[in-house]
Order: structure tokens, then C-alpha cells, then sequence
């Protein structure tokens, strides 16, 4: 698929996603106002590259198990991971390198309130300038005295128009831009792919849900249904996670360019029986992936 | 909710465009487009289904018009004189729901109708149909008539009481099967129409050289089988086996699974079913008739599948149907 074919495609999601960020604008634009004096005293992301060639990104979806966490322990690459799975993480003992917060709802606030009680961590944090500012300032606090460790950026907001919502912010904090297609996890890969890493890990992406017996009618036709006999499992998918995986999905063919020579790779280490089966992505188990990642 | 449901249809209003240019790109990468793929394959293959089958199919047809024209002439005794009624009329398609028993419909003075592959459905449980009903013009429905079933009932000699409908389009080695266990004063050839745009003056043709009727099918033995049921019957239809979907099977490859459409209901005990694009197409065209022919006419009877789940049409269970008859016989 040719490059500008899935900028095509990338922008009617965009587009598709309009309808929900205009609702959701000015609680943003809110949240920007009061995370201003943060933003400009924040880090820019794109000033640094990665130090090691592999990563492994870790979203937030049902599949991720404990074990998986576990498996992380002692990997050598760099580990990035999503909104509430940080506090999974640190329960566990397994310290992220980065951590990315996208969402501007308040409540990440919960999410985040223990990092004020426990010792410092050395995890990074990417924070988007709209995110909820309780939050922001409980990561920024935790991060004081520590350079290097927080870290602010403007997402892109698709709006149409001469001039974009996200420019005027960058021209308010200074922040760089990062652009989400819509979540968080398929922000963390984009973040990777800045970031330089020539081998990333998906974990926890499931973009698709268990069917549940209690939807109303109205609710299951909403879903679309795919069925995989070889594990003899059907997955519901509702539409938005259609736009994300999609979105996911052409954003890492046109990273590693379906060249199976090339050094670019996306693997999938989630058990999603879609993330499964969708070809663009390299499958392996969590273990497998870090010894492979190890010998590179 | 209702917001998610409209930016779920603005969702697929915008992707369109794109989808129809995914039909030619051929390297969409992943499977999320599928479903909007298969809405699109479906709309295309309904524009061009008839077409498709036509221009491949229109060989076999000829040949076997051909072959199965000394019989249409010379032994055709009964000509498309189908037999007219007010009874109730129970239509019995090939669908997961029909392999079901029905000895409980005996002396209920049902008027039955079933296709080619039903037919053994009621033999097992005793029960001659009035009419079968079949469409194929090819061979890859031989063995479905004259089973070891519908055989052992015969005996050696016996023939079926039934009405036989029959395109002249069959395959003569089907038609042997029908003239094996039927007798041929109820067989009742018809031509079945094909589109004029297609070839030209065919139908007239037909009509001329056998000087039997030319039908309009719909392209499926199932809504045929409906519509002949309504044409004979003045009284309530029921309808089995015509739920136009497959239950999920693990002996499936990934690649044809995700060719259908899978629907779940959860209302309805949880149920899945898999519909292929060309049943749903034929689905919505059942669905049409039978809400054309008004409130009260047409029932379903299966309690599996797209038109159970989401109530396309009025429900009936089989033994509530049967005995709600216009004049009660064993009930």
C-alpha cells in the first residue's frame, strides 16, 4: 500500500474522530490553560533518541496478565507503557522507562495519586498538555529535582480549518507536537517510532472485546463479530477499536514497510485473537520476544 | 448509547469511498476493513450476482435443456398444473433449523413443502411431502433426493405421492434421481426466467419450445420453495429451514470465517450465527416477500438464526403453528 494511500486513510479517521474531539475541545482547551506553567518548564521529547534498538510497548487491555508484567523484569530494551498500567507495573516491581499519559479525564488522577507516598522512580513521563492537571501535577512533583524525567507534548487535534488548535497551544507552551490516532496505545507506538527503536513489542493491545451476555440488542448490533475456528473463538469489536486497530495498523505498515529484510519490526505479544491475526504484525510470546530481542 | 450508534453509521457513511477503493487495492494489511468490505462486496454482489451466475452457468442450462427436453415433451403428463389450496402450508428449506422432528405433524393436514435436500427430513419421520421443490442445475446436489432413507421408505418399487416442481434447467442426472422415486404425472416442469438483458428472447424461447411457464426463482431453491408455497396456498405460511446462515464450525479455515458475517444476539440465548454474503442478499429478499404478502401470512417457525434474533418476522413455534389450524384436525 503506498504511502499516500494510508495518509488517505489516516486523515478520513481524523476526520471521523472530529465529531468527538469537538466535544470534547473545550474541557482540552481548559486543561491546557492550567497545565501552562508546567508545560513550558517540561521537557521536549524529540531532543533525545533512543539508547537501545528494541522496546517493548505495554496498553492497557484485559489480556495483560501479571506474568506478562513479570516477563519484563530483567528485559534489556527500553519499556513504555500506558496510562493506569504504570501503577501495575510499580506494584509488581518492574520500573518502566517511560510512561504516557494521554488521557484528560480525571481519572488518571486515581491512577497516579500513589506515586505521592512511595519513594521516587526513575520512569520518564510523557504527559499530553491536556491532560487532567490534579494529575499533571502530582507526576510533575514527583519528578521535581530529577532532570530528564518530565516530559510535555500537544496532541494533534484533526480539526479542519486554516489553523490548528494544536498550534496555538505550541505557540502557548512551547510543547511539541504528537499526533495519537485517537488512543493512547497507538500513540505509544508512534512515540517508539520516533523515538528511533528499530524493533518494537506490542503488549496488551486487544482492541477487541469478550462478547457479553448481559449487551442489549441495540449494544450487540452496535459490535462487529469476527470469528477465528482455529481457536474456536469469536471476538466483538466495537467501531471505534475498528478506526484504532486500523489506524494501528497501517501506522506500522508504513513504519516497517512490509519488508521482511528491513530492520523494522512490529511484534505482537499480545494473546488478542485479533492483534493475532493481523499480518502486518510479527507474533510472538512475551518471553520469546525478549530472549529474541536480547540476541540483537 | 445513541451517540455511539450515530457516529457508528457517520463511521461507515465516510468510509465508503475508501472501502471501494480497498475492493481494488487488494493490500488493505489488516482485517478490521473485513466487515465494511463484506457490506460493500454485498452491495456489489447484488448488482452483479445474476450476471455473474448467468454468464457462467448459461452452457450448463442449455445442455441441460436440452437433454431434459424429450422428457419435458413426450412424458409430460402433468404439465405446471400444481395443485391449489387453503390448507396451511409448512415450507421446508435445507437451513441448520430443519433437521428437526416433525412426526408430530402427521394428520395435521399441513400442505408441505420442502427442497431437494429437506425431502429426507420428512421421509425419516413418515411424513410425504405435498411438493418438492427443486432449483439446481448442477450435479453437486445428486444424492441429496433418492437417499438411503428416502430409499429404504420406497422399497423397491414404491414411488412418492409428491408433486415434483423442476426447472427444465436441471441436471439430467438430478432429474434421474427425481424419476427414480417419483412418479412422472407429478412432475411439473417450468422454465425458470433469466434476466432478458442477459441473452435476449431466451425466456420466450423456452416458453415457445416447451409450452410451459417461464418463473422467476430468485436465484435460490429455499425462497422459491416460499414462493410456490404461496402461490398454492391461500392460508398462513409456515417457514423452517430458511434462516439463511450457517452455524459456527471449528473445521473452517480463519480465511473462510472471516468471508461471513457473524452476528450475536444475546438476548436470544446467546446465540452466533455466520451469514455468507450471497444468504444475506437472499435473506433480504425473503424478508421483502414475506412482508409483502401482508400481516399474518407468513410465519417463522425456526428459532435459530437472523430472522429469530432480530424478529424479521412473526414467530411461531412449529407445534403452536401446526395446530392453530383453520380447522383442527388432530390438535
Amino acid at each position: 500500500m503506498s504511502e499516500q494511500r494510508t495518509n488517505e486513510l489516516l486523515k478520513k479517521f481524523d476526520d471521523w474522530n472530529r465529531d468527538v474531539i469537538k466535544e470534547l475541545l473545550p474541557g482540552w482547551c481548559r486543561n491546557v490553560a492550567k497545565n501552562l506553567e508546567v508545560a513550558t518548564t517540561s521537557m521536549d521529547y524529540k531532543q533525545g533518541r533512543a539508547g537501545v534498538k528494541h522496546c517493548v510497548v505495554v496498553a492497557a487491555g484485559p489480556s495483560l496478565t501479571d506474568e506478562d508484567i513479570l516477563s519484563l523484569k530483567n528485559y534489556p530494551g527500553d519499556i513504555i507503557v500506558c496510562n493506569k498500567v504504570f501503577k501495575r507495573f510499580i506494584n509488581l516491581n518492574v520500573v518502566p522507562d517511560w510512561c504516557l499519559l494521554l488521557d484528560s479525564n480525571a481519572v488518571s488522577e486515581e491512577q497516579f495519586r500513589f506515586l505521592k507516598n512511595r519513594p521516587w522512580v526513575p520512569t520518564k513521563f510523557l504527559v499530553s498538555t491536556t491532560a487532567f492537571p490534579a494529575t499533571v501535577e502530582i507526576i510533575n512533583e514527583c519528578s521535581k529535582g530529577h532532570p530528564n524525567q518530565f516530559y510535555m507534548f500537544n496532541p494533534t487535534v484533526g480539526l479542519n480549518g486554516d489553523m490548528d488548535v494544536t498550534t496555538v497551544w505550541r505557540w502557548m507552551n512551547g510543547c511539541p507536537e504528537l499526533s495519537h490516532g485517537g488512543n493512547v496505545g497507538t500513540m505509544a507506538f508512534m512515540f517508539a517510532r520516533d523515538r528511533g527503536y528499530e524493533v518494537i513489542g506490542l503488549l496488551g493491545y486487544d482492541l477487541c472485546e469478550e462478547l457479553n451476555p448481559e449487551w442489549t440488542q441495540e449494544q450487540a448490533k452496535d459490535r462487529e463479530y469476527l470469528y477465528f475456528p482455529d481457536i474456536n473463538k469469536v471476538v466483538a469489536i466495537p467501531f471505534y477499536f475498528l478506526a484504532y486497530s486500523q489506524c494501528l495498523a497501517n501506522t506500522a505498515l508504513i513504519w516497517h514497510g512490509n519488508d521482511p529484510k528491513g530492520p523494522r519490526k512490529a511484534v505482537n505479544l499480545s494473546e488478542s485473537p485479533l492483534m493475532r491475526h493481523i499480518n502486518v504484525f510479527l507474533q510472538k510470546k512475551v518471553e520469546e520476544y525478549v530472549k529474541w530481542t536480547s540476541e540483537i | 448509547m445513541e451517540a455511539d450508534s450515530q457516529r457508528s453509521k457517520s463511521y461507515r457513511r465516510e468510509l465508503h469511498d475508501l472501502v471501494q477503493r480497498a475492493c481494488t487495492d487488494g493490500e488493505m494489511g489488516s482485517m478490521p476493513m473485513r466487515s465494511l468490505l463484506l457490506n460493500e462486496a454485498q452491495y456489489c454482489h447484488h448488482l452483479s450476482q445474476n450476471a455473474f451466475t448467468i454468464e457462467h452457468s448459461l452452457d450448463t442450462w442449455i445442455d441441460n435443456f436440452r437433454e431434459n427436453l424429450p422428457h419435458v415433451t413426450h412424458n409430460n403428463k402433468a404439465g405446471f398444473n400444481v395443485p391449489h389450496t387453503d390448507r396451511k402450508a409448512l415450507v421446508i428449506g435445507a437451513g441448520p433449523s430443519a433437521l428437526t422432528y416433525y412426526g408430530h405433524l402427521k394428520d395435521k393436514g399441513l400442505f408441505t413443502v420442502c427442497t431437494n435436500k429437506s425431502l429426507e427430513f420428512l421421509i425419516r419421520n413418515g411424513i410425504e411431502p405435498d411438493i418438492v421443490v427443486v432449483l439446481h442445475s448442477t450435479p453437486e446436489i445428486k444424492g441429496t433426493i433418492n437417499t438411503k432413507v428416502v430409499s429404504d421408505y420406497l422399497g423397491q418399487e414404491g414411488r412418492l405421492k409428491s408433486d415434483f416442481i423442476i426447472p427444465t434447467t436441471i441436471d439430467p442426472g438430478v432429474f434421474w434421481e427425481i424419476a427414480h422415486i417419483s412418479r412422472s404425472t407429478h412432475h411439473h416442469w417450468f422454465n425458470p426466467s433469466i434476466p432478458e438483458e442477459q441473452v435476449e428472447n431466451i425466456n420466450q424461447f423456452m416458453e415457445r419450445m416447451t409450452g410451459l411457464p417461464v418463473i422467476d426463482t430468485g436465484g435460490d431453491v429455499g425462497v422459491f420453495a416460499l414462493l410456490m408455497a404461496l402461490e398454492m396456498t391461500t392460508g398462513p405460511v409456515g417457514i423452517i429451514g430458511l434462516e439463511h446462515c450457517l452455524k459456527l464450525k471449528k473445521e473452517w479455515t480463519n480465511e473462510q470465517a472471516l468471508g461471513y458475517r457473524i452476528e450475536y444476539a444475546p438476548e436470544s440465548y446467546e446465540m452466533l450465527y455466520a451469514i455468507p454474503p450471497s444468504f444475506q442478499v437472499t435473506l433480504d429478499t425473503m424478508v421483502k416477500l414475506c412482508n409483502s404478502k401482508g400481516k399474518g401470512r407468513v410465519y417463522n417457525l425456526s428459532n435459530f438464526g437472523p430472522v429469530y434474533a432480530r424478529k424479521l418476522l412473526p414467530y411461531m413455534a412449529m407445534e403452536d403453528f401446526a395446530c392453530q389450524n383453520k380447522e383442527p384436525t388432530n390438535c
